[in-house]
Formats: C-alpha cells, structure tokens, sequence
C-alpha cells in the first residue's frame, strides 16, 4: 500500500487525506494543534461534538489558534528590511488556527469561486511595475469540476438563479447550488438597496452553511457568532466534518496532533524525500518515512518548512533553486466600510455575511488609474452587513477612547452590534519578490526552532485600489436607506505593515518555468520527486475572493494527481 | 518539560503559600503526555470551583476601586465593581488553582438559549501547550531560561501586583480625581496595569458570565445585546424583519467614532485583536492609525 503524509490538517491537508484514503493510500497527517471535537474519527460527522461555543473570551485567548507566546511570528516592512530592521513586531501576525481541521473550524465558511480572468492575468492584463504578475499553470476549467465535487461534498448554499451574469460568465457553474439560502439579515439588506441605487447587485453569498439539514447535520440557527467561533450546532461545512472525519473513518488515515514538523529529510542528490522530522510537545524528536509527502501547512508555514529543509543538494531551502520559495507573500488588502443608523438594526442576526457583491471585481483603468502610474486595478468581492460582539467591540472602541466614561457612552449605543452595517471588500494583493517568509534570525519558536519572519507591505497597486473602490464603496454605505453617515478605511493605508486578515497565499507558486516557480502544475516541488505543495502556497496570484473553497479544490485536484500517479 | 512530575493538581494554596513558592505555582500540574493520536479531550470535572484567590483582600479592594474608574457606575448603571471584574481578574490570575484550569470556558453552549445545560460551567482541561502558555502568561517565565527562549516574560500576576502597590494602599479611599491623577500619571507600574487591566474589564463586563464577571448579565442588558442564542438562535423573521423592539440611538453623522466603526469587520477584528494581545497600549497605536488613514484619505 502506498503511504502519503500529510503536513497540516486544515482545508488543503483534509482533502488530501481524504482523497488519498479513497484512492487506496496509508495517511499520516501531522498537525501542530490537537483535536477541538469530540468524537473526531469515532463516528460520523452527525454526531461531532464541539468544544466551542458563542464565547468570545475564548476566541481573544487564543483557542484553537497557535499561543503567540509559544509560536511567535514575527514581521517588518519592506523598508524595515532595507534598513536593516530585523524585526518591528512579533506576536500574532498573520496566524491562522492551529487544530485539527485547521482554521475551516472557525472560519466565515464564505465559498465564492475565483473568476476565470484570475488564472492568466499576466497575458491578458501585461506586467505591473514591481510585481511579479504571472499567468497560473492552470486554468478555471481545471478547476471547475473540483469546485464543483467540493461543493456537493462540503454543503454549499446560494441561488444560481440570483447571480449576476458576469459572475456567471467568469466563474461558470454547471448546476444550482446544494441548497438555498439562509434568510438575508436586516442590515445587509439596507446595504443592498443602497448598492441598487448605484447600480450594484447584491446577491446571496454562496456558503458552506447549512440552510436545511444536510448529511446529517443540522440547519443553521442564525446566532451570527460565524467568523472566530466553532460553529456550536455543527451546521457548517469544513475540512473536519466534510473530509478528515470521513477518512479516518476509513481505517486508512491516523492523526498525529500537537506535533511540530521541522524538518524534511532528503537522499544526497536531493531527488527524493526520505522522512519527515518533528517534534512532540516535550521536544523529542520523531520521524517517519513515506512514498509521498504533502505540505499543507498553510502559506507562511509551509514556507518556513521548506526553508528549514535546506540541506547541501537544496542549499537555500527545499525546492528552492528558483529562489522564488517564500516570496510573493500575498494577504488580501480589505477596504472596510460601514453604514452607521440611529437605530438597531441588529447586524449580528444572521449567518455570518449574507450578501456579496460583485461590482468592484473589476479589473478597472483609466486615467485616475494609470496617472497613478498603474496598468489597472483590480478590487474583489465585497462582504455585505456585518457587525461585531460586544468584547470584539468594546476592545475596538478602548483604542479610541480609552478608559471611563467616555467608552461607557459608547457602548451604552452598542454601535458596533447594533447601528452598523459593515462591508469588507475583500482587495486583490499583487505578489512581489521582496514580500516574503524567511526565518527570523534570533525568535524562535518553544523548541528552538526559528520562528517565521514576514516581510510585508502593499503594493501601489493595493493602496490605490482601497482609495479608488473605497470612495465608490462609501457612496452605497451612505445611500442605505436611514443610514446618517457612512465611513470608509482603506485599511492598505493605514501602514506598511501587514494586514490584518486570515487570507493568506504565496511563498511556493506553482508554475512551468522551474526557473521563475517552486512547484509544478501538478504541486510537486520542481526538482524533488515526492514532495507536493496542495495549499494556499501555490496561489501565483491572489485574487479578491475568500479562499478556502479554492484551496479545497485545488488540494483535491492535487491530490487526485497523485493518486493517479501511484501505484496502489 | 515539566520540573517536576506526578504532582497533583494544586489546589486550596494560600497566597502566602503561592508567595513562598516565588509567586508560581509548579509547571507540574500537567501531566506529559507526548504526541498523542486523536482523541477527545476528557470530561471536565471542576474539583474546586471556588480555588484560592491569588490577591489579598487589601489587593482587592484597591482593584475593586480600580475596575470602578475603568468602568465607572453612573446614572444608575452598573460599573466595573458591580459586574465582578476585580473577582474575575482575581480568577484568571488564580486559573491554576482549579483543575481544570479558568482559561476555557467550555462549549457548545450555555443555558441561556434554550438548553436545559450549562456547558460553559465545565472549564475545558487544557493540554499540556495550553497549560504552558497559560501558565506563562499568567506566571511569568520567572529566571527559567528554557522558557525565555525570546526572552523573559513578565506574568500578570506580577503586573496586577505590582501596579496595585504602586497605587498604594489607600486607592481606594481616595476621592475620584486623585485616584484618576494616579491613573493618569507617569509609574509604569501603574501604566501596565491599566494597559492589561482594561481590556479585561472588557472582557468581564461585556463577556460570558462563567468567567466570574457580567454578573446578573448586567453587562449584556447595558450594551443591549441579547447576549449568547445557542442553540435557538434567531428565527427567519428575526433575522430579515426591522426589530419590533428597536430603540432610537442618539447618534448624530457628527459622532468621531464612526470613523472607526468600519473596523468591525468579522477578519479584521479578530486579528486585529490577536495582535494587540490584550494590551490597550498596543491597540490605541493600531486604531489610532486607521483614523490617520481614514482622515488622511478625505484631508
């Protein structure tokens, strides 16, 4: 029997264990957190328990995430680096969850499909001063049936029937959607008529949320408690109920939790992987062998991985002879917006995010574009009628106000859960060579290895892209029905530094040229034979759209390559 | 990784005693358990639920008067005393005292939306990461260089401690502008402990009662937030319908925060949050930058 292991059992990691289980393989997944739902590989996802609930105390103490005390990262601008800044913060910079099932435990659960137009921006749109465009290996219909295979698996709702006809036309669908949509929240329903006066279509946001029952789980309750929160009712869609939970169910994938892997072993010539190292919690060190490996650690992790694994035949990092592994660090660049209403409008009411909408995908030109020295701009989706709990909420104001009276005032309003409706638009970041992962010299992690070290700051491209869409985001806002002001904040210009966000890409393009990429098409890293990169790492470029569904697909597509390729 | 082993959990330890052991409680409460393959956490058992408080009562009361200037009472509304901040800090800063430790309130819901159980009263046990990082946060790494791999850190014991002694003994009685002068002021003992302080303030005002503070949901029924739904949650109607209930605010366009409002975007928050850590300093930087953005853009 042909083994795999997998490195990280989040979106990318599950499908492929479950997808390698199917094929016939022996799976070993690694994973640096520990298992947050009881029953996990006892039984069906139907009867999955979970340890979260709507707490958001939990959530600001770093449950199911890596403790940034333990497993600090660590960042600075680009202009940091070329003063030679080592560092200019360390923390929580950028992480996403670490448990089994990965971030898609508490993740929006938001499921759009990239646009057709994603996949060869460089031949259509031409180069971009200072960035490194680059057409994927692969194209939309590569991916379409995997979306499609991810979609019925996973649960995904939405009404084909309400989408606009360029979402259509860019990310064409061949069936309707598993099931409809949830009921639209009262908030984003003001903002959609507020869109309607400008011309723009709000439409239901396609979810891995259950609308009715499905596969055994339950409808969603509409608590609101989406983004940050495990879904306490088992109503959500994701890697461990959709895809991990079912293969080891199958007897052919064990789970190996709080294990940190550190390292990737090679023969001399470098050709072959021959074992994957980690450590325990104690710091002892373990390693197993296997016919293929997958890194699915999640960007910034799974450069540092590959880094970590230089050895003589890969000097500068494993199937790093492009020089390219841990660059083009992408993070998506939201412009916020948010309707402000003398009256509750009770944002928090519904699933998550309700609507998306569209009209910002772009790419758009002309001459406000290109006197800013620029090609184009390309934005994404935007996020319809969102709001915050009250100790997200109260933390948030504290920054303004400080302590006392003046924040009591403020949150006898309760603004923030109850008279805003806000909007993301969720902006395309440009890759670029010196946007990159590399290990810090002097932080490390609690077993002494190097901790993660992000050099980030936006492109020109992303700042003029959050001041141009976020002026035509505010008109909407203030066009809500009731609505008394309107604010904007184009969050790439609030610094150089990194955005704060969980929508992470880059660090291991996949590409032809093994001259210009660190991975082929099919995610094997060009010049070792059995290693394959299958997450968000792979992504030559990072367009506005919320990720996981992409990274599902992309990591069955992968995965099914390899299958196919074995010999079992 | 532990200094000792097969010790069982501490509990009843009197602050004497927890001074005598240099303000830290063993990293031994954990057993090792190695790299385990999947399995369920285990049930929690809450062996004392009262634990022994980590400050004195003179430290209370100062802290007490403390969460009262951070959230103060007015108009009849309830302040940062009442909700049972200082008791909840106390609780978080004594989370070692009680097996499992108050760290996690546990899941999936309470009973206050419908379920006839509690699940928030079981504290989840923590592993042994949790359990370090916890016990670091709150400890401190104490001199032991195989936890100052990035230097040393500085618990919040040792902060809550040593910023309420430098507001002195007598804080508490000290009329409301002295107490804020002292707030105010230059100590940096004093400054961390508002920076750690507030933000918990927050948490236990505004945050699930099992953590010991939003007594009576005092906290919810200000803010007017329904507070946790699970596992009714809210019907179709209630989800797409204007609120029956849906009082008037009194908000003009003119209100300075708006401008920030936009933050409160479901990613964002969370991470914004994650990095700030729980320390006010930090977040004020991080905020007061996205007003430098937002009026920039439209100066």
């Amino acid at each position: 029997m042909a083994e795999a292991i997998v490195i990280g059992s989040g979106a990318a990691g599950s499908v492929a264990a479950w997808e390698l289980a199917k094929a016939g393989w022996s799976v070993t997944v690694i994973e640096r957190g520990r298992n947050l739902r009881p029953g996990f590989g006892k039984g069906p996802s139907s009867q999955l328990q979970t340890l979260y609930g709507s707490d958001e105390i939990k959530g600001l103490r770093h449950f199911g995430f890596p403790d940034p005390l333990l497993e600090p990262y660590t960042s600075r601008s680009q202009a940091d680096a070329g003063n030679g800044i080592a560092r200019s913060a360390q923390g929580a910079l950028g992480q996403l969850g670490a448990a089994v099932g990965g971030t898609s435990l508490h993740y929006n659960a938001k499921t759009p499909r990239f646009w057709k137009q994603d996949f060869h921006m460089l031949s259509a749109l031409g180069p971009v001063n200072g960035a490194q465009m680059a057409d994927w290996p692969i194209a939309y219909e590569d991916l379409a049936p995997f979306y499609d295979e991810v979609e019925y698996r996973v649960g995904i709702q939405g009404d084909i029937t309400q989408m606009p006809t360029r979402t259509l036309e860019q990310a064409p669908r061949s069936r309707q959607f598993v099931m409809p949509p949830n009921p639209t929240a009262y908030a984003a329903q003001l903002l959609a008529q507020g869109a309607a006066l400008v011309g723009y279509t709000a439409y239901p946001y396609p979810a891995a949320v259950n609308s009715q029952s499905f596969d055994g789980r339950p409808a969603c309750t509409n608590c609101g408690m989406c983004s940050g929160f495990g879904c306490p009712v088992n109503a959500r869609g994701d890697a461990m109920v959709s895809f991990l939970n079912p293969a080891v169910l199958t007897g052919k994938v064990r789970v190996i939790e709080r294990a940190w892997v550190h390292r990737i072993a090679t023969s001399a010539d470098g050709r072959r992987a021959t074992a994957v190292h980690w450590h325990d919690f104690q710091g002892r060190e373990h390693s197993q062998g296997a016919d293929v490996i997958v890194v699915a650690g999640s960007p910034i992790n799974t450069a540092r991985l590959l880094l970590l694994s230089a050895s003589t035949a890969h000097p500068d990092g494993l199937g790093n002879s492009s020089g390219q592994l841990g660059r083009n660090m992408m993070f998506h660049n939201f412009t916020l917006g948010a309707a402000i209403f003398p009256r509750d409008i009770h944002p928090l009411r519904a699933q998550s995010t309700t609507l998306e909408i569209d009209d910002l995908v772009g790419p758009f030109t002309g001459p406000e574009v290109t006197a800013l020295g620029l090609p184009y701009i390309k934005g994404g989706l935007i996020q319809v009628g969102s709001g915050a709990p009250p100790v997200q909420e109260a933390t948030l104001l504290a920054g303004f106000t400080g302590y006392g009276l003046p924040h009591k005032e403020l949150m006898r309003l309760g603004p923030v859960h109850r008279l805003v409706a806000g909007s993301q638009l969720v902006g395309e970041d440009l890759p670029q060579a010196e946007n990159r992962v590399d290990l810090d010299p002097d932080v490390r992690d609690l077993h002494g290895v190097p901790a993660a070290r992000i050099t980030y700051t936006p492109h020109l491209h992303e700042r003029v892209a959050a001041a141009l869409l976020g002026a035509r985001m505010e008109i909407f806002h203030a066009l809500a029905p009731g609505a008394i002001a309107a604010a904007i904040i184009p969050y790439p210009l609030i610094g150089s530094g990194l955005p704060a966000t969980a929508h992470l890409a880059g660090t291991a393009r996949m590409g032809s040229d093994p001259a210009q990429s660190v991975c082929e098409a099919s995610g094997r890293l060009h010049g070792v034979d059995n290693v394959y990169v299958a997450d968000a790492s792979t992504f030559p470029t990072f367009p506005g759209f919320n990720p996981t569904l992409t990274i599902m697909a992309n990591s069955m597509r992968i995965s099914r390559g390899i299958a196919g390729g074995s010999t079992s | 990784m532990s200094e000792e082993s097969g010790a069982g959990p501490v509990r009843g330890l009197t602050r004497r005693e927890l001074l005598q052991r240099g303000g830290l409680l063993a990293v031994a409460v954990f057993t090792p358990l190695g790299c385990r393959e999947s399995s369920a956490p285990a049930v929690a058992i809450p062996l004392d639920p009262e634990g022994a408080p980590f400050l004195d009562e003179a430290e209370l009361r100062s802290l007490r008067a403390l969460v009262d200037r951070l959230i103060p009472p007015d108009d009849g509304a309830v302040g940062g005393a009442e909700v049972g901040c200082a008791e909840a800090i106390d609780a978080l800063l004594s989370a070692f005292s009680v097996n499992p430790p108050r760290i996690y309130a546990g899941g999936p819901w309470s009973d206050r939306g419908g379920s006839s159980v509690n699940h928030f009263e079981q504290f989840i046990p923590l592993d042994d990461y949790e359990a370090l990082a916890w016990r670091l946060r709150i400890e401190g790494s104490a001199g032991r260089p195989q936890y100052e791999f990035n230097g040393p850190i500085v618990g919040l014991q040792q902060i809550y401690r040593e910023g309420l002694a430098a507001l002195g003994e007598n804080f508490a009685d000290l009329p409301f502008p002295a107490q804020e002068l002292l707030l105010r002021g230059s100590d940096p003992a004093v400054q961390a402990l508002v920076d750690v302080a507030f933000p918990h303030c927050l948490q236990f005002m505004y945050g699930a009662p099992e953590y010991g503070g939003n007594r009576d949901l005092a906290g919810w029924k200000f803010t007017g937030f329904d507070g946790d739904v699970q596992p009714r949650g809210y019907t179709a109607d209630e989800v797409e319908q204007r609120s029956a209930e849906a009082r008037a605010a009194e908000v003009t366009a003119a209100a300075p925060w708006i401008a920030l409002v936009p933050l409160a975007a479901p990613e964002t928050l969370h991470a914004l949050l994650a990095q700030s850590d729980g320390r006010l300093g930090a977040l004020t930087q991080q905020v007061q930058a996205a007003l430098r953005a937002a009026g920039a853009r439209h100066g």
